[in-house]
């Protein structure tokens, strides 16, 4: 989420992702000669952010799935779902299923077409050269 | 590794050799064969640095203050930068033509204060009118209703410790979170400044150098030729520019400063209109250029997907589901609040506002939703009806 646009979903996700990622960047950054100064503070302290928001998620999934139960057993209420599991499984396992499928696709996506428009660049860099070189 | 020979077909080799390691070192990142060997007591060089850093940049910077109709609070800004833990060279006042006396409240607090012959029409137009009298090392911007902490300069001056910073941007708290929408807006900065940013950061690719407190090395800033007023999101242009130039971007969690956000519907509106379409307009402006920068290409899209799936999900998908599947499905409207919250209350508790935060968090709810409206809206009339919003209309 970006101040002022919607949106928590694929990018929050891509997020944890990042942060998951970031104590193996470190270790290969301090292998490679870092220039910026070393932040295992940094890097745990969003290690821990991201992991606090998937337990916190887990656990409304939990709630949720407990609540319905509970409503529809004591209550009356949600009985036709709460009857049909699959569905019921379905609100909080789809989305999260499309959310990683679409994610995966995109980065994948973008990384092609990075590479793509990189191997471009390279050809025209390649040719730029070689008629410098013939010049001189 | 280079051929020893002369003639037309060694000098291509060479040639092509030279840029080939050069091209392998700035794509793969293998600058770990030059810093290997350069870096042998990096502790201590850094420490030295800082020093000569230290006594190099202070006095260096000089401060520019867009202001239009700011006679409220701009004694309030400025008083914030009179009081900094470093000197500041100079405090100079933009004053584009207001109409509420911003201009003699600015020089009764003893700063320079510049006033264009007609107002400029954007932020941007009246930095630039500014930039052209900066002769410091360092250029910063600050908005008119935008006070600071005593060392969020200091703290922001140390990021340009590398010669490839071209900018960096600190830590946003609204100064007041009363309105249901300052209130939306204090969870939404929260969240992004606490979880988001640092992660950005630490790729090296912050989304945005926030245009209302950002410092700039002033000639990377003006071979940018300052701020560009093509779209409605000054700062983020000016970021992807300098990331397009091989400059790179900072943000110190720690140098906070504290704008006065939106207080009613009507400045809110008028804000999001103008960021909504400036995230388009500067997707549409700089995409192929984005599309070749690592990691920016992906939180730029991944933005834009999200932003725009999201909108349709809350606005059409949620109520329609709800309608005529099952009610259930209006819990996709909270579903993910208790994720939001981890990182909000955690950075509110340390910073003693537990109780604000949580209290504000049904507003952030209430605030996303005008966020999709707007967002799709920007959408259409940008990418659809090619009807690009040229006007700025102010908005705190």
């Amino acid at each position: 989420m970006i101040a002022g646009l919607p949106g928590t979903g694929i990018s929050g996700l891509f997020y944890i992702l990042s942060a998951f990622w970031m104590p193996i960047a470190e270790i290969v950054r301090y292998l490679r000669g870092r220039k910026r100064q070393s932040n295992w503070t940094l890097v745990f302290s969003q290690v821990a952010l991201a992991g606090g928001i998937l337990i916190t998620l887990g656990a409304t999934g939990a709630l949720l799935d407990y609540f319905i139960s509970f409503s529809a057993s004591v209550l009356g209420i949600f009985a036709s779902v709460s009857g049909n599991k699959s569905q019921l499984a379905n609100l909080g396992v789809a989305p999260t299923l499309i959310t990683i499928g679409v994610l995966f696709v995109f980065l994948f996506g973008i990384e092609i077409i990075g590479v793509v428009l990189g191997l471009i660049r390279f050809r025209k860099l390649r040719v730029r050269i070689i008629k410098k070189a013939l010049n001189n | 590794m280079l051929i020893p020979c002369h003639g037309i077909v060694c000098n291509i080799v060479n040639v092509c050799l030279i840029e080939a390691i050069r091209h392998s070192i700035y794509e793969n990142g293998l600058d770990f064969i030059i810093n290997f060997a350069m870096t042998a007591d990096t502790g201590t060089r850094r420490r030295a640095d800082d020093q000569h850093f230290a006594r190099k940049t202070i006095g260096g910077l000089t401060v520019i203050v867009p202001a239009y109709n700011e006679a409220d609070h701009i004694a309030d800004t400025v008083r914030s930068l009179q009081n900094q833990s470093v000197h500041v060279e100079e405090i100079i006042v933009v004053d584009d033509c207001s109409t509420d006396g911003t201009g003699d409240a600015a020089r009764a607090c003893g700063v320079t204060v510049i006033r264009p012959s007609r107002n400029t029409g954007t932020k941007a137009g009246a930095q630039n009118f500014a930039l052209e009298r900066v002769r410091t090392d360092f250029t910063m911007a600050l908005d008119a209703d935008t006070t600071l902490a005593p060392n969020a300069i200091e703290l922001l001056l140390k990021a340009f410790d590398q010669p490839e910073v071209a900018a960096a941007c600190g830590f946003v708290v609204p100064r007041h979170v009363r309105s249901l929408w300052e209130r939306g807006r204090y969870i939404e900065y929260l969240f992004a400044f606490t979880f988001y940013k640092p992660i950005q950061d630490y790729y090296e690719k912050p989304l945005i150098s926030s245009g209302c407190f950002s410092i700039y090395r002033t000639s990377i800033l003006e071979a940018n030729k300052g701020w560009s007023s093509r779209t409605m999101a000054e700062d983020m242009d000016l970021t992807w520019s300098f990331y397009q130039s091989e400059h790179s971007v900072r943000f110190v969690p720690d140098a906070v400063c504290y704008p006065i956000e939106p207080h009613d519907f009507s400045f809110m509106r008028k804000q999001l209109k103008r960021w909504s379409h400036g995230f388009i307009q500067n997707v549409e402006l700089h995409w192929k250029a984005v599309l070749e920068i690592r990691y920016l290409r992906t939180l730029v899209g991944l933005a834009m997907l999200d932003a725009t799936v999201a909108s349709l999900a809350f606005l059409v998908l949620i109520p329609l589901l709800s309608i005529f599947v099952s009610p259930l499905f209006l819990l996709g409207y909270i579903i993910d609040a208790p994720a939001v919250l981890v990182p909000v209350l955690i950075k509110a508790y340390g910073r003693g506002e537990f109780w604000r935060a949580l209290a504000s968090f049904p507003a952030f709810l209430v605030l996303r939703m005008v966020n999709a409206v707007f967002f799709l809206e920007a959408f259409w009339t940008e990418l659809f009806l090619r009807q690009p919003l040229r006007v700025y209309e102010k908005g705190h």
